[in-house]
């Protein structure tokens, strides 16, 4: 069904290659996950089976791509779409209508099938991912996973005997992730499917794929069962030194209440993290554990309920005041960058605080150290690869010596060995006496970073546990998707 | 599942009243009419025609008119300034009340003050109104086929995507930027400027990548591989669409010849 034969191809203007003399075969039916570094190629890879590389994206490519007999070189890719769906990393930029429907009519529409043609394909696509109910619905309205569902309808409109989804599962919570699963899974055995997965994330997909194939510096190392992939052994086992904590209270929460639009968002949250500890916030989307993070920092004003810090009520003071004492990082790096250089950028909050001159510049070149990023400090901040944009996020909240870091979902996006610098660094700061409190969507991680887990349900904190214990409870609630999977290989 | 006659049927964005399911470009053939009427009549008291008319639709609309004391929060106060400014700097008509030192106050001011000001206050309200009784992707359905060419016409349908994504990106980099200490209440203008350098960037950085992906997943799914396309949900023009849109022009032209004469 695809075939890729002695593939190359570098970008223009850049200097190595992304993809290099990479071989492919994919048989019909087949559930394929592609997986390697950042960097590694396998974004590239997803583009040339689209057909986007070479017609669209400039830059020299050598080899052949074919897909169900077509040459994507010679197929316009209107015309390959119909052979291979490609559903990008960010579901929701590539939605381009208002309702479901729309979307999802879009590409029969463009390629002018008659109109009753058009109902059928949307039809079949809404059913096939189990979306019917969502037909009318605002794009906007949708939570992520359900902007992913509706992503993978609009290319399955147009009836693809190939799909491909690039990092489909970043963004999701551990239960839409095992529902994606669940759907891919459907979709190859009721409409023989080709599933091509990209992902960082393995743990979910190693179970269910015919075949893992191990991508590095544009090349294929490996391609066979995932059990005999050097990834999944078990062999590459972090051993993260998790510090004790102390036993008195850095931050606590007293019967916190959130509501927006009328609507309770938090109800009643009390919360007391120590010194030096980490905690994992874990939950599905839309629980409420962001908007606690932002009750914290004060970005969010609560209806009741005390924050306090070190002791002291901290409910009256301003964002910015309340930032001297934690730093807290966003879910998309982007959204986070301002300045024009890694130095600058690092520096931007302590001389915000008052932190100016020698120590400032000390403070920054230990951040950057601990971060990897001291060989980049002239760098642009937008130059850098995703996973150093996240650490330099952090780094950039903790050079003016925060107490506490707030991390909202730090490791979306990241590979392994970016997630164990970032967690690292965080042990690092907990080591220091420094409280970690983080989103995060990882079991695997949570399992070996932190030393407690509160497990938040529409709004309330349901368990509150340390971490061997917390995943037998879940376990025991029919939480499993929550909880450390056998073939993790983080 | 849905059967395919009931999906074929136009959708035609129904709920509302009547003028909500009226063809969008009807809808802007009657907003064209409103601005016409309220920019070239010259005399304060013909003002009152257009303000009659939105009246008339805003509660056609099924709208309560306390609607636009919500919606007027600030245009008042435009209003009000721009009255001001007007009867303060006219200059020209009799003398009214001549303040020390100050501007005369005129009748030609008060006069021009009124009509510009009911101008404005017309204007916006027509605008809320058709915003309010139009939605976008209607909008842009309408105009992709009423024979504005598909591509342009599709830059009005993203951008109504898309604009509550831009809010809620502003929101989050502003919220960024409190986090990194910055003060968003006080400051000099050199720290504006810089203000708006930290919001420009990250929003511009997050916007290019957007259109990168939403460039690759449209054309991946066939956009502009033809010159037409089939629309699922046809926005039709219909008899009453056509009798109400003609009615409007009629009206319109009728206003103009009278308050010529009169």
């Amino acid at each position: 069904m695809v075939r890729i034969e002695r593939l190359s191809f570098i970008y223009r203007g850049r200097a190595e290659k992304a993809l290099c003399g990479v071989d492919l075969h994919v048989a019909g039916g087949e559930f394929v996950t592609i997986t390697g570094p950042s960097g590694c190629g396998k974004s590239t890879l997803g583009l040339c089976l689209a057909g986007f590389v070479p017609q669209g994206i400039a830059g020299e490519m050598e080899g052949d791509v074919w897909i169900d007999g077509l040459n994507t070189r010679e197929t316009p890719v209107y015309l390959l779409s119909r052979k291979i769906g490609l559903v990008q990393q960010d579901p929701e930029s590539q939605l381009c209508t208002s309702t479901v429907e729309d979307e999802v009519a879009f590409g029969p529409e463009n390629h002018c099938l008659p109109r009753s043609r058009v109902a059928e394909a949307v039809d079949r696509a809404l059913d096939a991912v189990g979306a019917t109910d969502l037909r009318r619905r605002d794009i906007n309205a949708l939570s992520g996973g359900e902007k992913q569902k509706v992503a993978i309808a609009s290319v399955l409109a147009l009836q693809p005997p190939v799909l491909v989804l690039d990092e489909p599962t970043s963004g999701l919570d551990p239960a839409a992730t095992a529902a994606l699963i669940d759907l891919l899974q459907r979709l190859r055995a009721d409409y023989g499917l080709t599933v091509i997965v990209i992902e960082h994330y393995l743990a979910p997909f190693v179970e269910i794929s015919s075949r893992l194939v191990l991508m590095r510096d544009g090349t294929v190392v490996y391609d066979g069962p995932p059990a005999g992939a050097p990834e999944c052994r078990g062999a590459k086992t972090v051993a993260y030194a998790k510090h004790t904590p102390d036993t008195g209270e850095l931050i606590g929460i007293r019967e916190l209440s959130f509501k927006h639009g009328g609507a309770a968002v938090l109800h009643g949250i009390s919360l007391a993290v120590r010194k030096g500890e980490i905690v994992g916030l874990m939950g599905s989307n839309g629980a409420g554990k962001s908007t606690l993070l932002q009750c914290i920092l004060g970005l969010a004003k609560p209806s009741a309920g005390e924050v306090l810090l070190n002791g002291r009520d901290i409910g009256r003071e301003p964002v910015f005041r309340r930032a001297r004492h934690l730093g807290y990082v966003f879910q998309n790096p982007n959204h986070q960058i301002f300045t024009g250089s890694v130095a600058e950028e690092v520096q931007m909050a302590p001389r915000n605080f008052g932190i100016d001159g020698e120590s400032c510049q000390r403070a920054a070149d230990r951040v950057l150290r601990s971060f990897g990023l001291h060989g980049h400090t002239g760098d642009h901040p937008l130059s850098l690869s995703y996973g150093q944009k996240r650490r330099l996020n952090i780094a950039s909240v903790s050079c003016h010596g925060p107490v506490a870091l707030l991390l909202d979902e730090p490791l979306v996006g990241q590979d392994a060995l970016n997630v164990e610098r970032i967690m690292n660094a965080v042990l690092d700061f907990s080591a220091a006496g420094g409280t970690v409190l983080m989103v995060c969507h990882n079991p695997e991680v949570v399992a070996v970073c932190c030393h407690r887990v509160v497990f938040m349900e529409e709004g309330r904190v349901v368990m509150d546990m340390p971490v061997p214990d917390v995943f037998e409870a879940l376990r025991g609630a029919g939480k499993e998707c929550f909880t450390p999977g056998a073939a993790a290989g983080i | 599942m849905k059967t395919v006659t009931e999906n074929a049927a136009s959708r035609s964005y129904a709920g509302g009243t009547f003028l909500h399911r009226l063809h969008p470009v009807v809808k802007i053939i009657g907003l064209v009419c409103l601005f016409v009427l309220a920019m070239l009549l010259q005399k304060a008291v013909y003002g009152v025609f257009p303000a009659m008319f939105i009246i008339v639709m805003t509660l056609a609309a099924g709208l309560d008119l306390s609607w636009y004391r919500r919606k007027f929060k600030t245009i008042f106060f435009f209003a009000v300034f721009i009255f001001l400014g007007q009867v303060f700097f006219t200059g020209q008509g009799r003398v009214l009340l001549e303040l020390t030192g100050g501007p005369a106050v005129t009748d030609a001011g008060l006069h021009n003050g009124a009509v510009i000001a009911l101008r404005f206050l017309n204007i916006i309200a027509a605008s809320f109104l058709f915003v309010e009784i139009t939605p976008g992707p209607q909008l842009a359905a309408g105009l992709m086929q009423s024979g504005v060419p598909y591509r342009y016409a599709f830059l009005l349908a993203i951008a109504m995507r898309f604009m509550p994504v831009f809010g809620a990106e502003m929101n989050m980099v502003r919220n960024a930027q409190l986090a990194r200490g910055l003060d968003l209440e006080s400051g000099s203008l050199k720290k504006i400027w810089q203000l708006a350098r930290y919001t420009f960037l990250p929003l511009i950085v997050n916007a290019l990548q957007r259109a990168d992906v939403l460039a690759l997943s449209m054309e991946g799914r066939g956009f502009g591989m033809y010159g037409g396309r089939t629309y699922l949900n046809p926005v039709k023009l219909t008899r009453k669409d056509i009798m109400a849109g003609v009615a409007a022009v009629l009206l319109t032209a009728g206003i103009l010849w009278l308050a010529r004469i009169v």
